[in-house]
């Protein structure tokens, strides 16, 4: 039986894990903020993974809806779910910096707006997906939103840009050198480097849960046509092996 | 608040967080196990 997480990937991600926390502790304290700038080493990576996730999801919907294969479904759901996660974490994680920082848990800021829309809209995108019972309607759909949807993502990035905003503009993604201490990048990049490994171990797991989803969900379905025709459900029958 | 609580609450929340997902994960995979009756 495949293990749900894997075990060299886990392991790994848990010692850069342990290694970008060690550097997010010694790297120096920011000038202005102080010890609060450590909070950007979750915060930020949190960000950057939700972008991926979304890009992800983008990718593999387009690839759904040109070759039309299961896995790419699977990809894209798995990816929509772990970014709706990260996305919640990275406004979570900004009120948090944000309240002894600016004096306020929530500002109507352009950056927190557009990156709360884009929560609420991928958690639609599960929605869609719950609500779809077929699975071929329910990945055309999905494909298409996940499509449509990750014009988001740039909105987000260069909302601090086009508007004026509380939030810092950026200091990597941007022209030229980063504007950013080479220690306080050094850490970033390692928690950036921690981040993506833990998204990979929970995107790989959720992929494996999709295919067993699936798995019993046509498995039953043919059931269910076989016992009483496509037009009455039977009840449902045990015995059914999940490869997890 | 001090500024470490803060910065402990944030790194509590982010790798609390991450694990908590992880498990849900896990139990997502049992619930499974019983609807099917693994083997």
């Amino acid at each position: 039986m495949t293990p749900l997480f894997g075990r060299k990937l886990p392991i790994t991600a848990g010692v850069l894990i342990a290694v970008a926390v060690a550097a997010d502790m010694v790297s120096p304290p920011d000038r202005i903020q102080g010890e609060l700038v450590r909070l950007m080493y979750v915060h930020v990576p949190s960000a950057w993974i939700a972008f991926l996730s979304f890009g992800i999801t983008f990718a593999a919907s387009a690839l759904w809806l040109w070759r039309r294969q299961p896995r790419f479904d699977r990809l894209a759901c798995a990816s929509a779910e772990v970014g709706v996660f990260f996305t919640g974490l990275a406004i979570v994680l900004g009120s948090v910096w944000g309240k002894p920082v600016w004096g306020v848990w929530w500002a109507w800021d352009p950056r927190l707006v557009t990156t709360a829309l884009m929560f609420f809209v991928y958690l639609g995108y599960l929605a869609l997906r719950r609500a779809t019972v077929d699975p071929l309607a329910r990945a055309r759909r999905s494909a298409v939103f996940g499509v449509a949807a990750f014009v988001q993502v740039p909105i987000v990035h260069l909302s601090v840009l086009w508007w004026r905003s509380l939030h810092q503009p950026p200091t990597v993604l941007r022209p030229g050198d980063p504007t950013i201490d080479h220690r306080m990048l050094a850490a970033l990049l390692l928690s950036l480097a921690a981040f993506t490994l833990v998204f990979l171990v929970l995107v790989r797991a959720r992929v494996r849960l999709a295919a067993a989803e699936e798995a019993i969900e046509a498995i039953q379905a043919a059931e269910d046509r076989e016992l009483a025709g496509s037009a009455v459900t039977a009840p449902r029958v045990e015995g059914i092996r999940i490869d997890v | 608040m001090s500024e470490w609580a803060w910065v402990t609450a944030g790194y509590v929340i982010a790798y609390g967080g991450l694990a908590g997902y992880a498990l849900s994960l896990v139990r997502r995979v049992r619930t499974l196990r019983r609807r099917g009756g693994n083997t």
